[in-house]
C-alpha cells in the first residue's frame, strides 16, 4: 500500500457531491436570501415602526402620571377636609376657653343659683360609696 | 482600499449588498462546503450547515469588523455552526458528538457520497481518534489546502503551535495506519 504523503497538501478530498449540486445549491442560498430582503422592512418603515412604538410609551406613561397625581390629589383633599374639621373643632373648644375671663365665669356661677345649703342637700341625699366609685372610674 | 475592504464596503452597502454577497457566494461555497463536510461527514448535513452558514454570513454582515479577513470570519462561523449542529443532533440521538462522529467514519464505506479507497477509509478512522483541535488543523491543511498563515487567521493560533500540532497530528495518523 502506497504511503500517504502528508507534506502533499493538495489532496484530493475523499468526499463527493451529487450531480450540480453546487450550482443548485447556490441558488437556494440566493432565493432564501431574497425572501429575507422581501420579508424585511424598508428603512422608511422601520423608523416608522420605532416612532409608533416611543408614541405608545409615551402615552401610557403620561396616562400612568396622570392616573397617580389624580389619586394623590384625592387623597390630599380628604385629608385638607378631615384636617380642617378637626382644627376648626379644636379652635372652637380653645376659642371659648379664650372668650370667658373670671368675671364671665363668676356671672355663670351666680346664675346657676348654688348655694352652700343647697349643696348639702345634694349632698346627703346620694350615696357617698356611687360618687366615690365614680370618681374612681 | 485593498479588494477586500472595497468587498465589505459594498456588502454593508444596502445598494451593492446583493450584487457583492452573491460574488462572495460564488467564489467561498465549494470551499465552505467541504470544510464543513470534513467536521460532519454527511453530506445532507453538510448541506444543511452551508444554508444556515450562509444566512447567517448575510444577516450579520452589517456586524463585521473588519478585525480579521472576510474568509476567517466565515471559516470560524461555518466551524461554529458544524460544532452546534452535530451537538444537537447528537442530544437528540442521546449520544455525545464525538460518538457520533466515530460511527457515521464506521459507516463512511457505505456512503454513496465517499470517494475513498481503503487507505482513505482507515485515515478517516485515524483522524476522528485525533483530539478536535488537532482533527480541525489537520483537515484544514491536508485536505483543504489552506496556508498555516490562513489556518492561524481562521483558529487565532500561532504558526508554530498548528505546524506542531499538524506534525503530531501526522505521527498519531501514521502509528495508527501502521498497527491496523
Amino acid at each position: 500500500m502506497k504511503p500517504i504523503d502528508f507534506e502533499n497538501t493538495s489532496a484530493k478530498s475523499p468526499f463527493k457531491v451529487p450531480e450540480n449540486y453546487f450550482e443548485e445549491s447556490m441558488q437556494r442560498v440566493f432565493s432564501q436570501i431574497n425572501e429575507e430582503i422581501e420579508l424585511k422592512p424598508s428603512r422608511g418603515k422601520l423608523i416608522f415602526m420605532e416612532m409608533r412604538k416611543w408614541a405608545a410609551i409615551f402615552i401610557v406613561g403620561l396616562l400612568g402620571v396622570g392616573m397617580y397625581f389624580s389619586v394623590n390629589k384625592k387623597q390630599e383633599a380628604e385629608f385638607t377636609l378631615e384636617d380642617y374639621l378637626s382644627y376648626q373643632l379644636q379652635w372652637q373648644s380653645v376659642e371659648h376657653e379664650n372668650m370667658l375671663d373670671d368675671d364671665d365665669i363668676l356671672e355663670l356661677e351666680m346664675s346657676l343659683n348654688i348655694d352652700a345649703v343647697a349643696v348639702e342637700y345634694y349632698l346627703s341625699r346620694q350615696d357617698i360609696e356611687d360618687l366615690i366609685t365614680e370618681i374612681e372610674e | 482600499m485593498n479588494e477586500e475592504q472595497l468587498l465589505v464596503e459594498a456588502l454593508k452597502n444596502p445598494k451593492t449588498r446583493e450584487q457583492a454577497f452573491r460574488k462572495l457566494v460564488e467564489t467561498y461555497h465549494k470551499p465552505l462546503y467541504f470544510h464543513i463536510r470534513g467536521m460532519v461527514l454527511d453530506h445532507d448535513d453538510a448541506d444543511d450547515v452551508l444554508q444556515n452558514t450562509w444566512v447567517k454570513i448575510y444577516r450579520n454582515i452589517e456586524n463585521f469588523r473588519g478585525e480579521s479577513k472576510l474568509y476567517s470570519w466565515f471559516y470560524r462561523i461555518a466551524s461554529n455552526e458544524s460544532i452546534t449542529f452535530l451537538q444537537s443532533k447528537a442530544k437528540k440521538m442521546q449520544k455525545t458528538s464525538d460518538s457520533l462522529i466515530l460511527e457515521r467514519v464506521e459507516g463512511l464505506a457505505d456512503d454513496p457520497f465517499f470517494d475513498g479507497d481503503e487507505i482513505q477509509l482507515k485515515l478517516q478512522k485515524a483522524i476522528s481518534k485525533l483530539p478536535s483541535k488537532q482533527q480541525t488543523v489537520f483537515k484544514m491543511r491536508y485536505f483543504e489546502a489552506l496556508s498555516y498563515e490562513q489556518i492561524s487567521e481562521i483558529l487565532s493560533t500561532s504558526v508554530g503551535a498548528l505546524k506542531a500540532s499538524y506534525h503530531h497530528a501526522v505521527k498519531k495518523i501514521e502509528d495508527f495506519l501502521k498497527n491496523h
